[in-house]
């Protein structure tokens, strides 16, 4: 039996498509060694890095978009084939970038470990809204891990900006939460939550198919 | 069955569908009209790809502009575009599969209901043969069993016929004919053969306004479809 059988369908059509996949995981990986060039500069847009994990989900959606899927016409039918679709495509393609960007960091081509670091925050995201999706649905769950997110961060930067009471921008302040978010040991967080989510979502990959569930 | 009031389709400000009243209850219906009369964007409506300008449409009980009511059209749902590729690099099998993940099929069904629907298109030999190894008119095929995998109350085809030999085209409307017991079909062409073959009623479309509602037999007693199209009342 040839390997590539064993995987679902699913997983299997998301490279299915040449063009826009290796579309996707480039561009994908040229965010990631963008926010990590810019991450940590004094002029660096704060708002831009907050909606940082959002970015790779627009490209995926660009990649896929327009005529770039033959399936479109169908796919736009089917219940599966709206947020849902785009978040699995994004996943799948986080999951080959991020391990790309950390392997060409570490060989030194792709400037630093960085590049990689901002995409882990990203697969986490994406793989919390799909768990949640399995419960609530895919437009609640991206809603709900969206506002949790920017919530999170400002809350963060709230606190930090009443423990220095010398700090009067709350922009580098925004800046110093996103890098501590993202700093190595903050990786190995994101990395357990992202294994644990996974495991989750695998165990919960039936509830999608239950025509009482979102 | 699906119930369309006043419905009306633009495109940019073109007006593809003209407050169409429409009430089609499970059987074959036939979607009858020139080039550019409004067939295919009435069946992109119907199929939920996209929503009516104006008017009201209930789909198989449900508004189709409720998001949970749609989602559980789209589950009941077989949709044939007018062009539909697959994955070139996938099998007939996988093509059918993906297919029946989209519309939500449980796992440990899909895989008998793939093959039922690729058998009932006569591929069962090709089924594990890539989509871009196969004739037109096979491909044309695996287009009609991705529509038919999920059993649907609801199967919309857009010109099925096109490309198929007149064996595979008596075939499908065999196909059409055990179907409509259970399932409401809404088939746009522009052979009369193809209604002949199958259909219960029909349904002719000129400029985007309906011209012609019922039976073969009717259509024939208004002095038939040239006649309709070409100087024919709206009958509605």
């Amino acid at each position: 039996m040839n390997p590539r059988q064993l995987l679902p369908v699913w997983l299997r059509a998301v490279p299915g498509l040449r063009w826009p996949w290796l579309l996707a995981v480039s561009g994908v990986c040229a965010v990631g060694v963008w926010l990590g060039r810019v991450a940590g500069q004094e002029d660096t847009l704060a708002l831009l890095l907050l909606l940082a994990p959002l970015l790779p989900l627009v490209w995926v959606a660009v990649s896929y978009g327009g005529k770039a899927d033959p399936f479109a016409p169908v796919v736009r039918t089917t219940p599966a084939g709206g947020l849902r679709l785009l978040l699995l495509r994004t996943g799948v393609v986080l999951a080959i970038s991020l391990p790309l960007l950390a392997a060409t960091g570490l060989a030194g081509l792709s400037g630093s470990l960085w590049a990689a670091a901002w995409l882990m925050p990203c697969l986490t995201l994406t793989l919390a809204t799909l768990v949640l999706s399995s419960y609530i649905g895919c437009l609640l769950g991206a809603g709900a891990v969206a506002v949790t997110w920017l919530l999170g961060v400002s809350a963060i930067t709230r606190l930090s900006m009443r423990a220095d009471r010398q700090v009067t921008s709350w922009r580098p302040v925004l800046l110093k939460v996103l890098m501590d978010l993202l700093d190595f040991g903050s990786q190995f967080l994101w990395a357990l939550a992202a294994g644990a989510l996974t495991l989750l979502l695998t165990l919960r990959r039936e509830s999608f198919d239950d025509l009482r569930s979102r | 069955m699906i119930s369309a009031r006043r419905v009306t389709v633009r495109h940019r400000r073109t007006t593809a569908v003209d407050s169409l009243y429409l009430e089609l209850p499970h059987g074959v219906h036939g979607l009858l009209g020139p080039n550019g009369s409004g067939k295919s964007s009435l069946l992109a409506v119907l199929a939920t790809a996209t929503g009516p300008a104006e008017g009201e449409l209930r789909l198989l009980g449900r508004d189709p502009a409720r998001p949970a009511e749609r989602r559980e059209i789209r589950r009941r749902l077989g949709y044939l575009p007018q062009k539909c590729e697959m994955f070139r690099g996938f099998t007939v099998r996988e093509c059918v599969a993906y297919a029946a993940w989209l519309k939500d099929m449980p796992t440990r069904t899909g895989g008998p209901a793939v093959e039922r629907a690729v058998e009932r298109v006569g591929l069962s030999a090709r089924i594990d043969k890539k989509y871009r190894s196969l004739s037109g008119g096979m491909q044309r095929r695996v287009g009609i069993a991705q529509a038919l995998v999920n059993r649907p109350e609801l199967l919309l085809l857009d010109e099925p016929t096109n490309g198929l030999d007149p064996e595979q085209r008596d075939q499908l409307h065999l196909l059409l004919k055990e179907l409509s017991a259970t399932t409401v079909v809404v088939m746009a062409t522009h052979l009369l053969e193809d209604v002949e073959g199958c259909c219960n009623s029909v349904v002719v479309l000129k400029d985007g306004r309906k011209r012609f509602a019922g039976s073969l037999d009717e259509l024939r007693s208004a002095g038939g479809y040239a006649r309709v199209i070409a100087d024919g009342p709206d009958r509605l």
